[in-house]
């Protein structure tokens, strides 16, 4: 073995098995410059690891987080419990001396200047501010709007990103920047079908709808990914879940398979509501006879 | 109980053993994420989030490669992404763009004359290193993981990893060779 073939990075982490372990030692044991190396890599090695990262986080609160985060049903109230547990940094922020921040202004300086302490600044006056920033995602001025969306992406919980993301979407252009756009331009954007659909499921139904009316203008590959997971939802055990679905299919342009809806006329809740609309849909009356308009409608 | 044991218990609906794979890789996550972000923060987010993807796709897991290489895949798809976005959301319109690296490389420069201190240099150095190289080179050093087990988290070959980590090595003997 030569010094070009010496494995020295191998020998250092334990990689090698024990004959080329014992032809590195013989080779070293006759050669001090490799020697030195050896010793130079342990030296670099000892400083990398004295480099010590922080103190872990509590045990019990980091699992309860995860716990919590996991199951979405129950994100609803722990939002509830961050959000004033935010606010209420916000207030402390203010009374310590930090002075409240306004929001706008703040933004305007971001949009002109981005900077760390501004976002700091921002982010300290928790759901209040991020509320401002959505709402600053209608301004004129589509520097601001940029600005609050990109705040947004960074400071915002989960499905606030969410939501930002089906209202406006950051694409590359071919010169290498960065700039808004509406949702339904490319056909990747069918990823935001089902973001959208969980929206409306949530209650946020218009902000939903207008996603998916673009979506389903703009970008035909969409259509079929809104008729799947709308159909599914239709399927769903829960009611609630059931009646956005509807309210999805009676205000979208898209012809639904009106089978999926004759199934919800055995519902006490939604029976009426489905037969409305079918009777609408079809200019035909066979009240709740699941086989008589199926018959009808080809199902 | 070893890893692949409260895999197939929590696989078999018993939830409490994500809970004791949660509390046995807690800190080395959470570790490893302060070593990737250099920002407490955005560390207990990465980890918190990385368990709870792990969560939601544990059942699927069929022990290709070992419980612990999948974890540590998922923290680095997590912050990949995490790059990702924060790097779509930093950038701005040409101007803007051209403002931001400026300065960054006026805070580069900065934070250099700055660290003082040994360890302040050494993490702005490992910093600075070329992605794959800060990857493998923090799972390694600092996580404990052998060849195989970084070149199974990062979808990459054994070769790759050992590319890598010599290169990282050879740059850092370089940079800090007045340490040394």
């Amino acid at each position: 073995m030569n010094c070009a073939e010496l494995r020295l990075d191998e020998y250092l982490d334990g990689e090698l098995a024990e004959a080329d372990r014992a032809a590195v030692d013989a080779h070293l044991s006759g050669c001090e410059s490799c020697r030195l190396e050896l010793e130079r890599s342990r030296k670099l090695e000892a400083v990398l690891r004295s480099v010590k990262t922080g103190s872990a986080p509590d045990a019990d609160r980091f699992v309860q987080s995860v716990r919590l985060r996991s199951r979405r049903p129950e994100w609803r109230p722990l939002a509830l419990a961050a959000a004033l547990l935010l606010g209420l940094t916000g207030l402390i922020f203010m009374a310590q001396g930090g002075g409240p921040v306004d929001v706008d202004a703040a933004l305007a300086l971001y949009a002109a200047k981005p900077s760390p302490d501004i976002e700091k600044q921002i982010q300290s006056t928790g759901p209040q501010g991020l509320a401002s920033l959505e709402n600053a995602l209608e301004s004129s001025d589509v520097r601001i709007q940029f600005a609050a969306a990109s705040l947004l992406f960074k400071l915002a919980d989960g499905p606030t990103r969410d939501r930002v993301l089906v209202r406006y979407q950051q694409k590359k252009e071919p010169a290498g920047a960065w700039t808004l756009s509406e949702p339904g331009m490319d056909d990747g954007d069918t990823e935001l079908v089902p973001i959208a659909v969980s929206l409306a499921v949530n209650g946020q139904d218009a902000r939903a709808l207008a996603v998916l009316r673009k979506l389903n203008t703009l970008n035909r590959k969409a259509q079929q990914k809104i008729i799947d997971s709308v159909v599914t939802l239709l399927h769903s055990t829960n009611v609630d879940v059931q009646r956005h679905a509807l309210e999805i299919v009676k205000k979208l342009d898209i012809e639904f398979p009106l089978p999926a809806v004759v199934e919800l006329l055995d519902s006490p809740e939604l029976g009426d509501e489905a037969l409305r609309f079918l009777k609408a849909e079809t200019k035909k009356d066979f009240g709740r006879d699941k086989a008589a308009w199926l018959r009808a409608i080809g199902g | 109980m070893v890893d692949a044991e409260l895999v197939l218990k929590f696989q078999g609906g018993e939830e409490s053993a994500f809970e004791t794979l949660v509390r046995k890789y807690m800190k080395d996550a959470y570790s490893f994420c302060l070593r990737l972000t250099h920002d407490a923060q955005e560390a207990e987010e990465l980890s918190q989030m990385g368990f709870v993807n792990a969560y939601r796709a544990l059942r699927g897991f069929r022990g290709e490669s070992s419980f612990k290489s999948w974890l540590y895949r998922i923290f680095i798809n997590q912050y990949r992404d995490r790059l990702r976005r924060t790097k779509r959301a930093e950038a701005r319109l040409a101007v803007v763009r051209e403002e931001a690296i400026r300065k960054q490389s006026v805070d580069v420069e900065a934070s250099e004359k700055a660290a003082s201190e040994l360890e302040e240099i050494v993490k702005a150095k490992i910093e600075h290193l070329p992605d794959r190289q800060r990857e493998v080179l923090t799972l390694h050093l600092y996580q404990g993981l052998n060849y195989h087990e970084i070149a199974a988290t990062l979808g990459c070959t054994y070769d790759d990893v050992k590319m890598n980590l010599s290169l990282a090595r050879k740059r850092l003997k370089e940079e800090l060779k007045g340490y040394l």
